[in-house]
């Protein structure tokens, strides 16, 4: 009974905010300095998932050091996104990098 | 290659999607692992992923509940989440206008970062905007199958380990996420858009239920707006 209630809940709050913008769609047009404004979603979004990740240790202090194995293979991703501007192959040289910096020390 | 365009486009948005589907890959173990470690039931830990299909949000329902939260307290660290979404939604809603409202319901509940990410990628370039629900159909159904996938792998595998949080996983999702944010970043605007986000979340990053991440991304947006009409670099 617990368990219904906790995924109908969930459900209900991430589809309602998944749907509503597209559901009025045909109804709704937003006004240009809006759609520009949308236009830094990706980027917002995606930069503030990850910073943390990279740059916080396990008790939120901040790691900028050789030491930090998310830093440098986030470096190497970068450097690799930004001359061939290939996903795939960013992924796997960032992923490469880690797991070689992780077995070496 | 093959002759039918809808396809066609289904078979290019999976394509697109790959990288991301393969970086969402351990989080879909590790969030079965979690659910395991949580207490939740196999068929329960299952349907989240099928009804609910939101990674993060997952994560955080998994992780509220291996500490015996109240269910409306994870409902409600769901929704803020997830509420990132309303922005994916609201981004992509000129771009799906056309379509029926039975179709933008389907679409919508199959809304995630991966498919979000690939989709407005797309859109941002020269591309017939009839076609586009079979491309997005394409990156959604892929990153769907996937994520049930392994979110039953990762539920077996959570049977057999201790500390499945100790993986070191989620360096699959940082450097799939720079793969996407670094040709985004064409003009100064877009710069300090990524820098403001990026610092804000690392300031906020202990406010409760991710409210941090929502701040940091508004700020980063409004950053962006203000440096675009400023410094006369318009995206």
């Amino acid at each position: 009974m617990n368990d219904t209630l906790l995924i109908l809940g969930m459900f209900a709050v991430t589809y309602s905010v998944r749907l509503l913008p597209f559901a009025m769609a045909n109804r709704i047009r937003f006004p240009s300095w809006l759609q520009h404004a949308l236009s830094f979603v990706p980027v917002a979004a995606l930069s503030a998932i990850i910073a943390p990740i990279i740059l916080l240790d396990g008790h939120n202090a901040l790691n900028i050091s050789l030491s930090n194995k998310y830093l440098l293979a986030s470096i190497v991703a970068f450097a690799v996104s930004y001359q061939t501007k290939h996903l795939l192959l960013t992924v796997c040289s960032g992923l490469f990098s880690f797991f070689i910096l992780k077995w070496l020390f | 290659m093959t002759n039918n365009p809808a396809l066609q486009n289904a078979l290019d948005g999976a394509r697109d999607s790959l990288p991301l589907v393969l970086a969402a890959v351990p989080f879909g173990i590790l969030y079965g692992a979690l659910a395991q470690a949580s207490g939740l039931s196999l068929f329960t830990s299952m349907a989240m992923s099928l009804v609910v299909f939101a990674g993060s949000s997952q994560f955080v329902a998994v992780s509220l509940l291996l500490t015996t939260t109240p269910i409306l307290v994870v409902i409600l660290a769901t929704f803020f989440v997830n509420l990132r979404h309303l922005m994916y939604s609201a981004h992509l809603t000129q771009h799906v206008r056309h379509l029926s409202s039975p179709l933008r319901a389907l679409l919508a509940f199959w809304l995630t970062d991966e498919t979000f990410a690939t989709v407005a990628n797309k859109v941002s370039g020269s591309f017939e905007p009839k076609l586009l629900h079979y491309y997005y159909l394409g990156s959604a159904v892929f990153m769907y199958s996937n994520w049930q996938l392994c979110s039953y792998i990762g539920y077996e595998i959570g049977l057999q380990l201790s500390d499945p949080l100790s993986w070191g996983l989620d360096i699959a999702l940082v450097v799939a996420f720079i793969g996407v944010i670094t040709p985004a970043l064409v003009n100064k605007a877009m710069w300090l858009c990524a820098i403001a986000a990026s610092v804000s979340a690392l300031i906020t990053h202990a406010w409760p239920y991710q409210s941090g991440l929502i701040f940091s991304m508004l700020l980063g947006i409004c950053v962006g707006v203000l440096a675009s009409y400023k410094g006369a670099t318009r995206a």
